[in-house]
């Protein structure tokens, strides 16, 4: 492909750097002098010691395996460019197991006996809101994940962020995309019935009447719940009938709702919340649904299929290759929020050295225009921890088994006239931004 | 069949350890008491007890001999259950042997005592409630059960001793009398055609008219050369119809004899007659 | 109307399955009185390693399915000889002991399917793929092949517990197993049996709905959970108890989805608990069981 050619050229600088030559003969070089004992200033060539705290089993382990594999990946990049100023990175890892008061626990661990200079993770929400008061009272930043950041208590924002950027309020804003370009009036949606569906439901249908569509009927089931024919036949019986389905699930949830429309035969455009945005997720959707089904993703993702012009090309494709190269399989988004996760703390200990309380000031204060492997620029303040545009994200189909770019969020709201102010005020409405 | 250690001379390796030294009651040997010199079961220094007790019954001999009725008798807790389950293998002995028809069973799992012919009819008659009757009686002839035409025989017998189990073949077990229960319960020991019969205190909770009915069917079923091991508190009844009983107390053997010598002896008067 | 035999569709379907992981409570409890809370991990091992032999070995759907069976059957005797290791005619089961070894094995099976499976959902092959329409309302083949082989295994069990010496003696068992050692019974091997036959059943049941629920390494508690509510639900009466257990409350669970909006969904997770607590005081015996006999 032509584009892949020109991209070669115009990789960030910052990226490239660690990868030049030079980069490992001085890392051969420190080893020599480590070897030889010239290194006199011991306490200097200290590591640095950074916390990944994810969730290694349940239904999420999936994303986990993929953000640690990123999150690593990062760290190793610096250790083989020869560590922040002459330091490494150690990394020392722990497994939530999905249980909040553990992942306290071993937070607490991290900061007062580990003594890390901050934590990547924890990345599930169910985790994190159990929990989200610790980074504040250890004083060590929490690099996180949360889907749903907005479901975290304003008071315990200042030590934690997140930096996954296609959350449950960004893949609403989809919706959009349906009716600028499908021309969809009517939705209906399937979410599921616990408080995280509950509260993408409302998001759902006061972003539908933000750009003037309907929202017919939420409907809810059980996570757990595998056979989803009674709430899909119940959205078919609509009169007069919906023109659009948004489904919120995770897991096989998701993917068995979206290949159910069939059939039930709301063979009507899908609009996909729930971060199913892994191949192992939806190697399972049908062709005919995958066509249909629309979702909002990180660039990384789409990176094949992105216009040549894309601004953010580059990063994608660079994170894309080398995810490649280094472990042989194919990236993910959550691999590139792994990825993100770590860099975003790097930088700030580039910037002003491993101080747990300057790491977290300089990532909300100084950090901007921060260049994401997702394919983004983000820039924090205290107010705003996500720190992204939601606009930002791309939407994308699923065809033969993968996924594909369809086009840009950004354009779907100019076209349909929705001002900067409105997203601004709904964000504030679901907590997204503190006032 | 599965081949068994010839009995005579054959000691079970479980029960090797020397036994308690005889009292004086059971200083008496068997033969004296008049047995006749080849018994369908024989009891040899049993000792048995539940797990982690004090020994329930100790070094206890007894021999039953073909066509032969021997009441056991003894007050509550004298262990004369504690001698049917070890016979029956729901408790191991932990000393002496157990010889069955010249095969020592000492260690045979309690169906395969079943399968042998050494049937029990348990305290209480434990009926299988909410099984019918006909299931019940079914299910004594459980060790027969590749043999239907025979069971269905087996079956039309007892049906002929006690007709009133035939009018009520299809009622839950658990719902009939007493009286009607126990004779369930020996009919249900008469579908294994057993070779021996332990009866453990059949007149049990029984009215009195029962209690003889009962008594006079096992009369009937000793008349027909059935040898049969009978426990009873109800010492007059029991030894009108035995040739011999034994009396344990604390599980031992106290007194043996005759049951026209056990009637006769005071101690037995006193304690067991009620006089 | 449509959506209505919809709801009855998918709650006759989720109800077979919890029948049939009911019917092998019962099974079991009938016969050597433990509540093996383990049933469910029979459909978790059974179906997984079904699921492993057809898709990745590529083994004919009868050869993975007869491995499993054999498998299975295996885990059924080995869970009763754990329970009743120590156990004794005269020393009674410990009801306790034995349902919280029984537990143990729950989370060992856990653990076991997380290693070798990872935590990613995965389903088998379908007997049969595709659906139905009929009357607006949509059957999926699958699900009609459950239901049927729900009840064909019921009314065979039936057979098995009314006509057969196994059966027969299952039932002694139940009622008394001193009494059922005195008349010959090995009550060990109908313990085993059962155990067995409770297992083979658990495991049809995981090989049926992996192509309809998926399963992951946490399914065999879910299972486990539904299943004891069809038991109790329905009674001990032996098959029929949690047969009925079972359909009914997969009915009772789906009807509410017939709620407008998100309510539905959310009262079909709480009111089956709340259902058992009702059942609990005010009908113990479950639907179809006569007075609780000890
Ligand atoms: N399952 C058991 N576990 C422990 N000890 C037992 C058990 N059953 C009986 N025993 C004890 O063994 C002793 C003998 O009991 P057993 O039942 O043999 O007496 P019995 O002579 O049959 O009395 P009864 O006339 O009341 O039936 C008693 O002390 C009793 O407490
Ligand atoms: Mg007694």
């Amino acid at each position: 492909m032509s584009t892949t050619a020109r991209t070669d050229r115009i990789v960030p600088s910052d990226r490239t750097s660690r990868h030049a030559p030079g980069s490992r003969i001085s890392s051969l070089a420190f080893a020599a002098m480590a070897a030889l004992g010239l290194c006199s200033a011991a306490q200097a060539q200290e590591p640095i010691k950074l916390g990944i705290l994810l969730t290694h089993v349940g239904p999420t382990a999936i994303f986990a395996r993929y953000e640690d594999k990123g999150a690593r990946m990062r760290i190793d990049e610096v250790n083989r460019a020869g560590g922040i100023k002459g330091r490494r990175i150690e990394v020392i890892g722990y497994d939530t197991e999905g249980k909040p008061d553990r992942a306290g626990t071993l937070f607490r661990r991290l900061a007062q006996e580990d003594k890390v200079s901050a934590v990547i993770g924890p990345d599930s929400i169910y985790v994190l809101l159990g929990m989200s008061s610790v980074p504040t009272e250890s004083k060590v930043f929490s690099m996180a994940a949360p889907g749903n950041y907005e479901l975290v208590p304003m008071k315990d924002r200042q030590w934690v962020a997140s930096a996954w950027t296609a959350n449950g309020y960004t893949m609403v804003l989809g919706l959009a995309w349906l009716k600028d370009k499908l021309r969809v009036g009517r939705v209906g949606m399937l979410t599921t019935a616990d408080s995280i569906g509950e509260m993408i439901g409302r998001e759902a249908t006061d972003t539908a009447k933000m750009l003037g569509m309907e929202m017919v009927q939420v409907l809810a089931q059980p996570a757990s719940d595998r056979d989803l024919l009674p709430s899909l036949t119940k959205l078919n019986g609509m009169k007069p009938g919906i023109e659009g389905l948004v489904v919120f699930g995770s897991g096989p949830y998701g993917t068995i709702a979206m290949n159910q429309t069939d059939l039930a035969g709301v063979n009507v455009p899908i609009l996909y919340i729930g971060g199913n945005i892994i191949p192992e997720l939806i190697k399972d959707v049908t062709p005919e649904t995958g066509k249909r089904t629309f979702l909002t993703v990180a660039r990384n993702v789409v990176a094949d299929t992105l216009p040549a012009s894309d601004p953010y090309i580059a990063a994608a494709k660079k994170f894309n290759a080398d995810y490649q190269a280094k472990y042989k399989e194919t990236p993910t988004q959550p691999s590139a929020v792994g990825y993100d996760m770590a860099s975003t703390v790097i930088d700030a200990i580039e910037n002003v050295g491993s101080d747990p309380v300057k790491i977290r000031d300089y990532i909300y204060t100084k950090q901007k225009d921060f260049p994401m492997a997702q394919g983004i620029r983000t820039n924090r303040t205290p107010s705003d921890a996500y720190g992204i545009d939601p606009r930002d994200v791309v939407v994308a189909s699923i065809e033969g088994g993968r996924f594909v770019f369809k086009g840009y969020l950004k354009d779907s709201y100019k076209a349909l006239g929705i001002k900067d102010e409105a997203i601004t005020e709904q964000m504030r409405r679901f907590k997204m931004l503190a006032d | 069949m599965s081949a068994e250690t010839p009995s005579d001379d054959a000691i079970s390796p479980a029960c090797a350890s020397p036994a308690p030294s005889p009292t004086k009651g059971s200083r008496a040997s068997p033969v004296a008491a008049g047995a006749p010199a080849s018994p369908i079961l024989s009891i040899e220094r049993l000792s048995a007890a539940y797990d982690g007790s004090l020994p329930v019954l100790e070094d206890v001999s007894l021999e039953l001999a073909r066509g032969e009725l021997v009441a056991v008798l003894g007050a509550n807790g004298a262990g004369k259950s504690t001698l049917l389950r070890t016979l029956s293998g729901l408790l191991p002995c932990l000393a002496g042997r157990i010889i069955f028809e010249g095969v020592d069973i000492t260690r045979l799992a309690p169906d395969r005592r079943v399968v042998r012919g050494l049937v029990q009819v348990p305290e209480g008659r434990q009926m299988l409630a909410a099984l019918t009757v006909e299931e019940n009686l079914l299910l004594g002839g459980y060790v027969h059960r590749r043999d239907p035409a025979g069971l269905r025989r087996t079956l039309d017998e007892v049906f002929a001793l006690f007709p009133r189990l035939s009018e009520r073949r299809t009622q839950a077990a658990g719902l009939l009398s007493g009286g009607e229960q126990q004779m369930v319960a020996l009919g249900r020991a008469m579908m294994g055609r057993p070779r021996a019969l332990l009866l453990d205190e059949p007149s049990f909770g029984l009215a009195p008219k029962v209690v003889s009915d009962t008594f006079r069917v096992i009369d009937g079923l000793r008349s027909s050369g059935l040898p049969i091991l009978l426990i009873e508190q109800n010492a007059s009844k029991a030894l009108a119809v035995a040739d011999r009983a034994v009396v344990l107390r604390a599980g031992r053997v106290v007194a043996r004899g005759t049951a026209a010598e056990l009637a006769a002896s005071e101690e037995v008067r006193r304690s067991y007659l009620g006089d | 109307m449509a959506e209505f035999l919809q709801v009855l569709f998918t709650g006759l379907s989720q109800g077979g399955i919890y029948a049939l992981i009911g019917i092998g409570f019962s099974l079991v409890n009938m016969s050597t009185r433990v509540l093996n809370l383990a049933q469910g991990s029979y459909a978790l091992l059974g179906g997984f390693v079904f699921l492993t032999l057809a898709t990745r070995y590529g083994l004919p759907l009868w050869a993975a399915l007869a491995l499993v069976l054999v498998f299975v059957a295996m885990l059924g005797v080995v869970t009763e000889r754990i329970v009743s290791l120590r156990v004794r005619p005269w020393r009674p089961i410990s009801h306790d002991m034995a349902i919280l070894t029984t537990l143990a094995l729950v989370v060992v099976a856990e653990g076991a399917a997380f290693l070798i499976w990872g935590p990613d959902p995965q389903r088998g092959p379908a007997l049969q793929r595709g659906v139905v329409n009929v009357l607006g309302a949509i059957l999926i083949w699958q699900s009609v092949w459950m239901l049927v082989i729900t009840l064909v295994i019921a009314a065979g069990l039936q057979w098995l517990l009314i006509r057969t010496w196994l059966g027969r003696s299952m039932r002694a068992c139940a009622q008394n197993p001193l009494t059922a050692a005195l008349l010959g019974i090995d009550v060990r091997r109908v313990g085993m049996a059962a155990f067995t036959l409770s297992a083979v059943i658990g495991a049809l049941a995981g090989m049926l709905v992996s192509p309809i629920t998926w399963l992951d390494y946490q399914i065999g508690g879910e299972f486990m959970l539904k299943g004891v509510l069809a038991y109790l639900l329905g009674g001990e009466l032996a098959i029929a108890g949690p047969l009925v257990g079972g359909l009914v409350l997969g009915l009772v669970e789906n009807l509410f989805l017939l709620f407008p909006g998100a309510t539905g969904g959310l009262l079909k997770q709480v009111v089956p608990m709340a259902l058992l607590i009702v059942m609990l005081v005010w009908r113990p015996q479950g639907l179809l069981g006569g007075p609780r006999a000890r």
